[in-house]
């Protein structure tokens, strides 16, 4: 079977970004809940609206948990991935494909 | 110079020496969670709520500090959630940095807390004739429980009793020894104080001292009228002269006079004079009730809690210890247990968190406090397989009356004791020490019967 890819399938529709630093006063619920809140307004939608997400950390907190506590999403799916320096492409491919395959509409990676 | 006593407390931990220990009688031992800041802030927060609030300034005595190099009151200030404007300090060494701290608060009105865990070598006087436990003295401005009338002192360099910081025990000389000069320094400014204040026979004398013959000899030093009495704890240290005080000024009635004396490389005495206010500002609990009962630990067991046995330790993995940022980050918390109210649905979470659980509102949070609250079991587990210097486990989800719920552990628990339903309260404990730092947090204690009986804390 021939592969195709998927390009031209899947549009980044948001974004968000925090400051970097030491950052001592704020934690990485503080900087989760700051990034996730930033993309979603970018976008145009609520948290809510978002399907699945894709959690690249290495070492923050703990599976999944590490997004879900702080932005209070139950019953949303959060993988979470860890890859070293690749982490972050690797969520966002992985969050690329779910939109791709048809399975959700919206997606969410950091 | 402010001149009146204006609350003061005890606390006794709840662990006593058993009879495997070959100790008699009622020697209370901190359990393995309790230091002498957690003690302090036990002692503190049996103070009136309303008169914590107006505290100037703490001044923690101790000869066991959790720390050096770092301030153990200011744990303490993070515990009672004290205004960051009250200064904080530590004196440590001996029973005279009490003395020192009661100098230091009655130059402005301040409160001075005093707790020590007293660690003698088994077979000792020192484990035999000391007790761990904490006391609380609040001065200020009166109206008060009672009127500072006189005081005294004499500095001695006397090889009486001491310890190198390096170890866990102290040392002695003969008790005799010490005896004799005592003698006549606390006659001396015994003899001061009635001269200055005009006052003939006293009360009730109150003798505090670091040398085991003053104390068992205290009624030949100075006799009260009513009272002559020395620590029921036994020698707590800096503590000592505090809990002693702390046990006169449960029975003493309105208008009598208390002498108090400490007699610790010198001879330090106070003449005090009690208030009609005394009868209705009298601590929660009085001392010898603290005193009384009290739960067994088996001696191994103790020693370990004390580091003078090494028993085989579980295939665990060591726990992580705190990290500074985030013990910072949440200091509210961790010192304070103090959780967050969403603003827009006043729903409290226990711990804070940044979204709303019930209404999604985002960063719309404000602190408030719980540590003062009483709460209910709503549910609870008795764990005998994970590790514990003092098993079993007991976990409980709380909850709070006011609202907010979340699971902590049981501090000296007693499974027979906890049920759903049962009401507890909060209390401060280092939950464990890794990598050198203790790890502060909140325990939930079981309320006696009787006590839940009465209703929230004033």
């Amino acid at each position: 079977m021939t592969s195709r890819g998927i390009a031209d399938k899947v549009a980044i529709v948001g974004m968000g970004c925090t400051q970097f630093g030491e950052l001592w006063d704020r934690s990485t619920d503080d900087l989760l809940v700051d990034a996730v809140g930033q993309a979603v307004t970018s976008a145009g939608v609520g948290v809510d609206d978002v399907d699945a997400f894709w959690l690249g950390t290495l070492g923050s907190g703990q599976s999944g948990l590490a997004l879900s506590r702080p932005l209070g999403i139950d019953y949303k799916p959060v993988t979470r991935v860890e890859n070293y320096c690749a982490t972050g492409s690797e969520a966002f491919r992985n969050a690329c494909y779910a939109v791709a395959s048809g399975a959700y509409d919206r997606c969410a990676t950091r | 110079m402010v001149a009146s006593i204006l609350a003061y407390a005890s606390y006794v931990p709840a662990h006593r020496l058993g009879p495997d220990s070959g100790v008699r009688g009622n020697r209370a031992v901190a359990s393995f969670d309790e230091n002498s800041t957690t003690m302090a802030v036990a002692a503190a927060r049996a103070l009136p709520a309303d008169q914590l609030d107006r505290v100037g300034s703490v001044w923690f005595a101790t000869t066991s500090p959790a720390y050096l190099d770092k301030t153990n009151a200011s744990a303490i200030h993070a515990a009672l959630q004290l205004d960051p404007r009250v200064f904080a300090s530590d004196l440590i060494g001996s029973g005279r940095s009490t003395v020192g701290s009661l100098h230091a608060a009655s130059a402005h009105g301040g409160l001075v807390l005093a707790a020590d865990v007293r660690v003698g070598k088994p077979g000792s006087s020192d484990e035999k004739l000391g007790g761990d436990g904490a006391a609380a003295l609040l001065l200020g401005e009166g109206p008060g429980i009672a009127e500072i009338l006189a005081t005294a002192s004499a500095t001695d360099e006397l090889l009486d009793r001491w310890r190198v910081p390096t170890s866990l025990t102290g040392e002695q000389w003969e008790e005799r020894f010490g005896f004799e000069r005592y003698v006549e320094l606390v006659r001396a400014t015994v003899d001061r104080v009635l001269e200055q204040s005009g006052v003939d026979a006293v009360d009730h004398v109150v003798l505090a001292s670091s040398n085991s013959a003053v104390v068992k000899r205290a009624g030949t030093l100075v006799k009260g009228q009513v009272s002559t009495t020395t620590s029921p704890l036994g020698f707590s240290g800096a503590a000592d002269v505090l809990v002693a005080l702390a046990d006169v000024l449960d029975r003493a009635e309105p208008g009598q006079t208390v002498l108090v004396v400490s007699a610790v490389d010198g001879s330090d005495v106070w003449l005090l004079r009690t208030t009609d206010l005394l009868a209705s500002r009298r601590q929660p609990v009085p001392l010898v009730d603290q005193l009384a009962g009290g739960t067994p630990v088996p001696y191994p067991t103790y020693l370990s809690w004390r580091g003078l046995l090494a028993r085989e330790m579980p295939r665990r993995p060591e726990p992580d210890r705190p990290a500074g940022p985030p013990s910072l980050r949440g200091v509210g918390w961790k010192f304070g247990f103090a959780g967050a109210r969403c603003t827009e649905c006043g729903f409290v979470h226990l711990p804070p968190v940044p979204v709303c659980r019930s209404c999604g509102a985002t960063q719309q949070m404000e602190s408030v406090p719980v540590s003062r609250l009483r709460g209910r079991v709503a549910t609870y587990t008795v764990d005998r397989l994970a590790y514990s210097p003092s098993p079993p486990v007991v976990d409980v989800v709380v909850d709070f009356d006011g609202g907010g719920r979340c699971a902590v552990e049981v501090a000296d628990a007693d499974p027979a004791t906890v049920e759903v339903g049962t009401e507890v309260e909060m209390t401060f404990r280092s939950l464990f020490v890794a990598g050198g730092v203790h790890n502060y947090f909140w325990k939930a204690k079981v309320l006696p019967a009787a006590a839940s009986d009465e209703g929230s804390e004033s």
